[in-house]
């Protein structure tokens, strides 16, 4: 033990203790070194170690400074006495003052004189404090923290004091390192969900005549690599994916990010599946420490219903009829993403009638391990029979029958796609917002080819609706969502399209909206405006050629 | 979600020439303008808008046209429109007399040509 300030001298032990010194020296020990203690928190084991350690040894003050390994300081963490230390977050470097000395060398220091010593914490010369006595906190011989205590009054420590807060200090040691082991885990748990959780789409695509859904359910204790994805592509396209990066944590969820990216990329270029597959195969080969995939990718087109599908090493699509029939897509197998040189993709198609659903799922969903694969995919199609009301209730259908508690060893994705049905009439609900404008002609023009209309029939229809829910959209008043509606129906070759909106007149406002109404009169056999306090309602009606 | 419509510019010489393809609604059509606008320069004799590839327009993209008319006369500069005669937008352009206030020639090549 050292002694530093004034150069007195430490004593040692004063003579031997009476019977009841030696009672209340073996409580001490007992009171300090509780096995009880360390089923606390952190916080608390310290708060109740440091109202303890200034009962027994009778002093003012007493507080723990934790070590921050990255920035090489102390950080005060628990006090009494001086609660303004962590309060403040007073931070000490290793080496420097009284703490940072005492971790620095790693052993025990006494100061009886803090007016002349080396005391760098003004805190601790505001309180007043006169001695001090300090240990290491040291776990496996590694430093984490300090413990000191303090009086107002001179005082001169004894190594039997000493060695009490060693006692102490030891007690607290391994709970600090263990919790800031946790602390650490957590954190990257965590960052690594949120990295996750991140890299997936927030919002699903609004795919028009098509309902789709998705589900991501994290793994209990690591994240994964598992993602989805919706595009809406060109035409009446839909693009959907999947994907299983091997592996657990952050790289995988890093990995699965870029692969999610490079997915899109190709997709959105207009590459079919088996394309963006090979692409996306070569991509990986170029990424450092790259790592393996698994991941189907799908085409469908809303207006046919034709899907074409493209797995690597992916389980098979399943499809649900609108009758609520469940089978396996029986796909051609390629390998895994990054698992082979040269390896080639293979396309199936097949259609989907309205109603029909598929979906693609990671092997979480039937947990693969120990069941004979048949077995798995035997229950997983029985778990999609049955008829389902929409996307979103097929996921939970299967996310019940499969994984009930929500909570799996490995991570989960799903997304379900179903075309709709599509009875005589189109009725559509649109937000009073431009970009709507687009979802309202492919809607559109899906009903009229389904009605027998050809490209003039499509293409004047389409003018005037757009002209109709344009007039909709400018006369929707702000602020607060406002929405209009479109409904086309079809009786006898003939199309009647009345859109309504909700927002007061107003007269069209220069040559544009003038502009409007002559294209819709010019398109239409027949177009009425019907101007009410609630709203306006234009109704048009026309003949389809089949031209 | 996929762009409603690309725009690709190209300058050749003094003539601009602005490539639309997709569809024009009143979601896009001041953007694709104000970026338009933005590639002319002052060495700029004309612009040439080509609609060959566009599938839809509106009358939201008629009136940006008739901006672009406007704008273009005050700076002094020729406006022409590069227009296949059996384009899917003939119809709405024709409605709105556009190929009356706006030479429109068949292809880029003529359009280019006609701007002295």
């Amino acid at each position: 033990m050292h002694t530093r300030g004034t150069g007195q001298v430490l004593l040692g032990a004063a003579g031997e203790p009476s019977l009841a010194e030696a009672g209340d020296q073996l409580l001490a020990v007992y009171r300090l070194s509780d096995p009880t203690l360390s089923e606390l928190s952190l916080e608390r084991l310290l708060d109740e170690l440091l109202v303890r350690v200034q009962e027994i040894l009778s002093v003012d003050t007493a507080a723990v400074l934790l070590l921050d390994p990255d920035a090489g300081e102390l950080v005060a963490r628990a006090a009494k006495g001086i609660e303004e230390e962590v309060e403040q977050g007073v931070r000490i470097p290793v080496g420097r003052g009284f703490a940072g000395r005492i971790a620095a060398e790693r052993t025990p220091i006494f100061i009886p004189d803090v007016d002349h010593a080396d005391v760098l914490n003004p805190l601790l010369r505001a309180a007043g404090i006169r001695s001090m006595l300090g240990v290491p906190l040291i776990v496996q011989s590694k430093v984490v923290g300090v413990l000191h205590v303090g009086t107002l009054h001179p005082r001169t420590f004894t190594s039997a004091d000493a060695a009490l807060l060693q006692l102490a200090a030891g007690r607290a040691a391994p709970a600090i390192e263990h919790a800031q082991l946790f602390d650490a885990l957590d954190r990257e748990h965590r960052s690594a969900v949120a990295l996750q959780r991140s890299l997936l789409p927030d919002v699903l695509p609004l795919v028009p005549e098509t309902d789709v859904a998705a589900r991501y359910l994290p793994a209990r204790d690591e994240v994964g690599g598992d993602w989805y994805d919706v595009l809406e592509l060109q035409g009446s396209h839909v693009g959907v994916a999947i994907g299983d990066v091997a592996g657990h944590g952050v790289r995988a969820a890093a990995l699965m990010g870029q692969l999610r990216t490079g997915m899109r990329a190709y997709a959105l270029e207009g590459h079919g599946p088996a394309a963006v597959l090979g692409l996306l195969d070569e991509l990986l080969q170029t990424i450092r420490g790259r790592g393996m995939a698994t991941a189907a990718y799908g085409v469908i087109d809303a207006e046919t219903g034709a899907l074409t599908v493209a797995s690597a090493g992916h389980p098979p699509p399943l499809l649900v009829s609108a009758d609520g029939e469940a089978r396996l897509l029986d796909i051609r197998p390629s390998p895994p993403l990054g698992a082979l040189p040269f390896a080639s993709f293979h396309e199936t198609t097949t259609t989907l009638a309205p109603g029909d659903a598929v979906v693609l799922y990671t092997d979480g969903l039937i947990e693969l391990r120990d069941v004979p694969l048949a077995e798995t995919l035997e229950t997983l199609r029985a778990a999609a029979a049955g008829v389902p009301r929409n996307a979103e209730a097929l996921c939970e259908q299967l996310l019940d029958a499969l994984v009930p508690t929500r909570a799996a060893d490995d991570d989960v994705a799903l997304v379900a796609l179903r075309r709709e049905l599509v009875d005589g009439a189109l009725r559509l609900r649109l937000a009073a917002d431009p970009d709507e404008l687009r979802r309202m002609r492919r809607s559109v023009t899906r009903w009229l080819r389904g009605n027998g209309a050809g490209d003039e029939d499509v293409r004047d229809v389409l003018l005037a609706c757009g002209e109709a829910c344009a007039n909709a959209v400018e006369h929707a008043y702000p602020p607060g969502p406002a929405s209009f509606e479109l409904e086309a129906t079809i009786e006898d070759a003939t199309a009647t399209v009345a859109v309504r909106d909700h927002g007061g007149w107003r007269a069209p406002r220069g040559q544009n909206r003038g502009r409007g109404l002559t294209m819709m009169e010019a398109t239409m056999d027949e177009v009425e405006v019907l101007r009410s306090d609630t709203g306006t309602r234009v109704v048009m009606r026309r003949r389809l050629e089949g031209r | 979600v996929i762009q409603l419509a690309r725009l690709q510019l190209r300058t050749t010489g003094e003539v601009v020439v602005a490539e639309i393809t997709g569809e024009i609604d009143m979601s896009n059509a001041t953007d694709l303008r104000g970026a338009i606008v933005g590639a002319l320069t002052n060495h700029t004799a004309g612009l040439v808008v080509d609609l060959a590839g566009v599938t839809y327009l509106d009358s939201a993209a008629i009136h940006v046209i008739y901006e672009l008319r406007e704008q273009l006369a005050n700076r002094g500069l020729q406006l022409r429109l590069a227009v296949p005669p059996e384009a899917p937008t003939q119809v709405a352009l024709r409605l709105s007399g556009v190929p009356d206030a706006v030479p429109t020639l068949a292809t880029v090549a003529e359009a280019e040509a006609s701007i002295d």
